[in-house]
């Protein structure tokens, strides 16, 4: 027993999920040499990308509920309240890549696996951190004014539609620091 | 900016991130270790779809479970005919989604310069069957931590989302190394 309803109205926003996805693998695959030249690089892969879901939908939830109080509006785009929500964004975003940069050496040095060297993993890590962190907040803030502007709860629209976007930048960032800085490869 | 909530934020958001950051460390070290079977473009185009739409997933279902056990629709007992239509529903979006990116994968290869180096049944085969598993993975870690968390007097809408997630991306990464072997890759 199917309820038809709930099918219909999810199936496309799965899809469009999918296919938002599908730029992100391309981009994920098109890192298949530097992954091979750059030991220990791909361990930091998922937990960039989750982390990016994770700061993002909270930052998302949160400018959420401060538009429901009244605290932010679309009137006034950067006010006090919204810079402190997205700096702090930010601040997480540079503090959790330092840690992933670190955590990644340290577990591949423990499994006694081939890995490059530490500030290798930690300058992938923190650009890519603080960068697209940037990147992010300043949307996160963009896509929850535009839904308040046209009357749209942003609760609704926000979170899911950036943990689409969030992959896709991650490995965007990623992609151009490591094959473009020539530092990593 | 606000020093207060910047901080009364940072405290609370740490313990969650680090958590999930040592599950993507795992995650990434699951890769790593199987480099020789998933350092393959197509393989790795894969991974963000099946991940992205598999978490999305878990968290669809995990909202409606968490709404209908606070409307009393359905009982912790696990069963009554709500609970089981929202796990029917779950798992034919997993199938079609699933099939759907299949389809339009294999459709947009040739445009979107990605090569696919074994026959187009076995990539097909491989993206559904780690889908599907990775769909009843999802919809019992959702169903089951809905459950769990209302009887235990937590708001299922703050566990459910970020523990499907998190354990989403390890069990994506396991269910698809799964589908590789069973499929002969």
């Amino acid at each position: 027993m199917i309820s038809r309803a709930v099918f219909v109205q999810s199936l496309p926003f799965l899809i469009a999920t999918g296919l938002g996805e599908s730029v992100a693998g391309l981009l994920f695959g098109g890192l298949d040499k530097a992954i091979e030249q750059a030991p220990g690089l791909i361990v930091m892969i998922p937990p960039l990308i989750g982390l990016r879901g994770n700061i993002g939908s909270a930052l998302a939830s949160r400018l959420g509920t401060a538009t429901h109080l009244g605290l932010v509006s679309s009137r006034e785009i950067l006010n006090e309240r919204a810079k402190t929500e997205v700096v702090t964004a930010i601040i997480l975003s540079l503090i959790l890549s330092l840690l992933i940069g670190v955590t990644a050496f340290i577990t591949c040095g423990a499994l006694d696996l081939a890995h490059m060297e530490l500030w290798k993993f930690v300058f992938v890590a923190a650009s890519t951190g603080f960068i697209d962190g940037t990147l992010l907040s300043l949307m996160t803030l963009g896509i929850v004014f535009l839904a308040d502007r046209r009357g749209a709860d942003p609760d609704n629209i926000a979170s899911p539609a950036l943990a689409t976007i969030g992959d896709l930048t991650t490995l965007l960032v990623l992609f151009v620091i490591v094959t473009g800085t020539g530092v990593v490869v | 900016m606000n020093r207060e909530i910047m901080l009364a934020v940072l405290k609370q958001s740490i313990p969650v991130l680090i958590v999930a950051m040592l599950l993507g460390i795992a995650a990434g070290q699951i890769l790593n270790l199987s480099e020789s079977l998933i350092l393959v473009p197509w393989v790795l185009f894969m991974i963000p779809i099946i991940n992205g739409i598999g978490g999305n997933l878990g968290s669809v279902v995990g909202a409606r479970l968490a709404s209908a056990l606070h409307m009393g629709s359905i009982s912790t007992k696990l069963e009554g005919v709500e609970l089981e239509r929202n796990i029917m529903t779950g798992l034919a979006l997993g199938i079609t989604t699933y099939l759907s990116l299949a389809l339009f994968s294999i459709a947009l290869a040739p445009a979107l310069g990605l090569e696919i180096n074994v026959e187009i049944w076995r990539f097909a085969a491989v993206m559904m069957l780690a889908g599907v598993l990775l769909t009843f993975v999802v919809l019992a870690t959702s169903m089951v931590s809905a459950l769990y968390s209302f009887k235990l007097g937590l708001d299922p809408d703050n566990v459910v989302a970020p523990l499907t997630a998190s354990s989403g991306d390890i069990a994506g990464i396991l269910c698809l190394i799964m589908s590789l072997t069973v499929v002969g890759i």
